[in-house]
């Protein structure tokens, strides 16, 4: 759809005036060329204004102001160049840690790191015997070793949590080399462990408990995938620094992570869990009844109880698990964020609701398809 | 790429798309002002930002000058091109000029912070400028694809030591040389820290370099171009006023040297004068003061006009402008045809106030009418005087002005009964426009009524600054390209305009941020309050009222440079939030006036016409900045 005929049509359809169109306009072209456009799940020729006048569509003319509101003043679109931004910051991060721990172990304040010579040999031995695992698509292990080129060798770097016993062999062949290059004694084992993942909303994918003792999650899948080799050829050394970094979450989903972390380090002899986050979204981007009840209950208003899966369960009108954030990842936005944003109905579901139809104005591809009847 | 938005000259870097956009009045009438002494003396522009000094030395840069062979039946910049050829600049369409424009701030800047003496720091400068300036030439001859194998460097007569000083004859040694004395002075510059100046001792020899005083000229030969050029050398030192003070009283002395052989430019803005020397170039007093001629070693050139008869000829400069830049704005293209932003903004209908606000003007008129005891008769031959095209509520207010000035002149009526004149004998003289624009600036201010709209008014405001007047239109195009893109007619109703653009200006002042800004920001509202209340006197004594602050010539002759008033006004005129009018001849006085900037006179709702002004004196003045009085 040409440009120009878009900003008419949308402009036509909220009936700005002119002062009010120029303004507007003005904030589009910045948007969209700058991000909304580039958007990945966009087909060819389907771009975001297409998407936008259809969306804003759907709703009655009473309501379309506020949810441009939501799109001008709420939405939060992190592009891609953000997201590796925030890829980039991860190496410090966990640097600062490892500091940290150095400093506690040689019991020395941590800016003394550098200056201590005993100190500098442990934090560069403990740099040399970590692992960085990704544990999603959405990790971006490349982007992250190329922003940590010198720093992380290639060997420390895999790209998922299933790490086969031939590569775990690999993998501390390689390190026992660095380790004799550095001249160190120190065990070819891995005493820093990087779970690295780009965003967390509910908190519960990375760590979760699933009643009785047991615990599920990918921190959980990544021990029990090296334990198998625990006995005979040991990947990781007993008292392990697990760190788990996301590079974005919200805020509710940092302080679940980090105390079902703390919670399950208190289960596990010896092993230390860190969470970290390249960056944490503040509470108050939420939408929730209690702070935007008008928008809260226009959103409930407009809901096709016919997007729902066995995935997602019921009531995600808020988004999955009512997490409430008007988020969009510019490779695909979280099902988290509110409904109206990624879902599309399908008028073949069982509970479609024709008048309540769902337009998506950041169609979301769905990771898990339904295996409802 | 939208030239609307300010400052976009400066992001073109194709002279291809610059070319069309440059309008070719300001460069002829800056060409024609000095035509004969722009290039063998040092030439001094002064001028606020925006007046387009960096225009002008973008204009001037050979990548410019060798595209303008694509443009020869372009008729857009066929005057632009006239013009340059008139100036020497052109020779055959061919580049005459080779120049280089030098930003002074940065490394030039911070040779002043060495810790050496005066005397050697300011031959440092020199000595950096002369080698900056010969690598620039040669790296522009080779960015329009020169080889520098066909280049001829062309010394002076009887130079040849000075010729192989600067290795002159062999261009890779030439530039080598160059390079050394860069180096040697970056080095020094950039130094952590700088050696003693006892140590500088071999570097000093490096640092001795002074090619301006013998290169003439430079050939390049017929293979580029097919004819052999002579190209006159040529440095413009931009920004000049980034400069230490005593670092640009150096380059002054040093250019003014009629033993530099090049052509030497330094543009400047205005802050780089004190307010007496500002005042000096006004005045123009250096090139009129006699005895002494101190235009014979440099001409200053004030870019920006101090003179109301230019308004008309800026209005046609802003015009042309208007036309260049909506060109490139693909929203109007399918609009077809040569888009005028005049006739745009000029197709707005007159604003009639509400029937309750005519009603109560003419219910006052009613009353004024009967105190003054006129007669229906006198008062419809009064009425009758009026310009025909105004509208009734325009009549209304008009008719309000004249009644009360009916009434102050009327004498008082004697207690025992002593017949009055009979006023019918009294002619009834015409009334001029500016008490029909004195009523519209009443029932701006009484009713809202708009103001500020149409194109004349537009262009007004932009004190013969084409930057300040695209950054003012600019809210207009956007609004009109708002209808462009919406299919609706390319117009914006008399409100819709003043509305636009007195936001526009309101934001301008609030973005101010030149030093001594917020005192400039007090005075602007004293010197505004003082003109509103002058306007706004129901008699209207000025007709359309005033816009400028006056006090006596002796009276500002006595303020001290080094005043914080002195600094304020100093400050105030550079970025055009006054302007100064002196000598101002009012009432057997001689004055000077401190005329509002057009972005502040549409902000306090005040007329843009010359002449009206508050009375004052100088300790008003410091007390409304809040400066010891």
């Amino acid at each position: 759809m040409k440009e120009t005929l878009a900003k008419r049509l949308v402009a036509d359809l909220m009936e700005w005036p002119v002062e009010r169109a120029t303004s507007e306009f003005a904030w589009l072209d910045l948007m969209v060329n700058c991000k909304f456009d580039t958007y990945q799940q966009y087909g060819p020729g389907h771009r975001f204004y297409v998407h936008l006048l259809r969306w804003l569509s759907q709703y009655e003319k009473a309501d379309r102001e506020r949810m441009w509101k939501l799109l001008r003043e709420q939405l939060v679109y992190i592009s891609q160049d953000e997201m590796h931004h925030l890829v980039s910051l991860t190496g410090p991060v966990i640097e600062r840690e490892m500091r940290a721990a150095v400093a506690k172990q040689l019991d020395l304040p941590v800016y003394r790191v550098d200056d201590d010579p005993e100190a500098s040999r442990r934090l560069a031995e403990m740099q040399c015997r970590t692992l960085y695992v990704g544990v999603s698509d959405g990790a971006r292990i490349d982007v992250f070793r190329r922003y940590n080129e010198g720093t992380v060798n290639n060997e420390q770097v895999v790209a998922m949590i299933e790490i086969s016993e031939l590569k775990q062999a690999g993998l501390k062949e390689k390190l026992k080399e660095r380790l004799d290059a550095i001249k160190s004694t120190a065990p070819a084992t891995f005493e820093w462990v990087c779970l690295i993942d780009d965003f967390t909303a509910s908190g519960t994918t990375s760590i979760r408990e699933e009643g009785n003792g047991k615990w599920g999650g990918k921190v959980q899948r990544f021990i029990k995938e090296v334990d198998k080799t625990r006995e005979e050829a040991p990947l990781i050394s007993d008292y392990v620094h697990i760190q788990v970094h996301h590079y974005l979450a919200a805020k509710a989903a940092s302080i679940k992570v980090s105390s079902l972390l703390e919670r399950f380090q208190a289960q596990s002899s010896g092993m230390r869990f860190i969470p970290s986050f390249s960056y944490v979204l503040p509470d108050d981007v939420v939408v929730a009844s209690a702070t935007h009840p008008e928008l809260a209950a226009l959103l409930e208003r407009r809901y096709d109880r016919g997007i729902e899966t066995t995935h997602t369960g019921p009531d995600i009108a808020l988004g999955y698990k009512q997490c409430g954030l008007p988020l969009v990842l510019d490779h695909n936005t979280p099902n988290n964020s509110v409904a109206t944003l990624w879902a599309r109905s399908d008028p073949t579901a069982e509970n479609y609701d024709k008048d309540k139809h769902m337009a998506p104005l950041f169609p979301r591809r769905q990771r898990h398809s339904d295996v409802r009847s | 790429m939208n030239p609307w938005h300010k400052r976009a000259n400066e992001f073109i870097r194709d002279a291809n798309e610059l070319l069309p956009l440059i309008s070719p009045q300001p460069i002829k009438r800056f060409f024609q002002r000095e035509s004969t002494r722009l290039f063998d003396r040092l030439v001094v522009v002064v001028g606020s930002p925006g007046s387009g000094k960096t225009t002008l030395a973008r204009l001037l840069e050979l990548r410019t000058l060798a595209a303008v062979q694509d443009f020869k039946s372009n008729t857009d910049v066929r005057e632009l091109l006239a013009s340059l050829a008139n100036a020497d600049v052109l020779d055959d369409l061919e580049p005459a000029v080779l120049a280089l424009r030098l930003p002074a701030g940065g490394q030039l800047r911070s040779i002043w912070d060495l810790p050496y003496e005066v005397r050697l720091r300011h031959r440092l400068l020199r000595a950096m400028i002369e080698a900056k300036t010969v690598l620039g030439w040669l790296r522009a001859m080779e960015d329009v694809g020169v080889d520098l194998k066909q280049v001829r460097i062309i010394t002076t007569p009887n130079a040849e030591a000075a010729r192989d000083a600067v290795n002159a004859d062999d261009l890779n040694a030439f530039r080598e040389r160059a390079r050394m004395t860069e180096r040697v002075i970056f080095k020094l510059v950039n130094a952590l820290v700088a050696p003693a100046e006892d140590e500088l001792g071999e570097h000093l020899i490096d640092v001795a370099y002074a090619p301006f005083a013998i290169i003439e000229s430079i050939e390049i030969s017929a293979a580029w171009r097919g004819r052999a050029l002579r190209l006159k050398p040529m440095v413009i030192i931009d920004d000049a006023h980034e400069l230490h003070p005593t670092q640009l009283e150096d380059v002054d002395i040093w250019l003014r040297d009629r033993e530099v052989k090049i052509a030497r430019w330094m543009l400047t803005r205005i802050d780089s004068l004190n307010l007496e020397d500002f005042r000096r170039v006004l005045r123009d007093e250096e090139t009129i003061s006699p005895g002494t001629n101190p235009g014979r070693d440099r001409v200053r050139i004030l870019l920006q006009d101090t003179d109301n008869r230019n308004r008309q000829a800026f209005r046609s400069i802003a015009e042309d402008v208007a036309r260049r830049y909506l060109q490139p704005l693909a929203a109007f293209h399918r609009r077809g045809g040569t888009l005028s932003l005049k006739n745009l903004l000029n197709t707005a209908r007159p604003p009639v106030v509400s029937d309750t606000d005519l009603h109560i003007l003419e219910s006052e008129n009613a009353r004024l009418i009967e105190v003054n005891q006129l007669t229906s008769e006198k008062v419809q031959a009064m009425e009758a005087a009026y310009p025909a095209d105004i509208t009734p509520d325009v009549k209304a207010a008009v008719t309000h002005i004249m009644l009360e000035r009916e009434l102050k002149r009327t004498p008082q009526r004697s207690l025992f009964g002593a017949p009055a004149e009979d006023p019918s004998e009294e002619e009834v003289s015409k009334v001029q426009r500016p008490v029909v624009t004195g009523a519209e600036l009443q029932m701006l201010h009484r009713f809202d009524r708009p103001f500020y709209f149409g194109f004349e008014r537009l262009a007004d405001a932009a004190n013969e600054n084409i930057e300040q007047f695209v950054t003012l239109a600019s809210v207009l195009v956007d609004r009109l390209e708002t209808q462009a893109i919406r299919g609706r007619p390319l117009a914006l109703d008399a409100r819709q305009q003043h509305k636009a653009v007195r936001e526009q200006a309101m934001s301008l002042i609030d973005q101010w941020d030149f030093p001594y800004a917020p005192q400039v920001r007090k005075l602007v509202d004293y010197i505004g309050s003082r003109c509103q209340e002058l306007t706004l006197r129901p008699n209207a004594p000025l007709s359309d009222g005033a816009n400028a602050y006056g006090i006596l010539l002796s009276d500002l002759a006595s303020l001290d440079s080094n005043d914080e008033l002195a600094r304020v006004l100093n400050y105030a005129l550079a970025y055009q939030a006054l302007v100064l009018i002196e000598p101002y001849e009012c009432k057997g006085k001689t004055w000077a006036l401190f005329e509002l900037g057009g972005i502040a006179i549409i902000t306090k709702g005040l007329t843009h016409s010359r002449g009206g002004f508050a009375e004052g004196t100088l300790h008003q003045l410091k007390a409304s900045v809040g400066s010891a009085a």
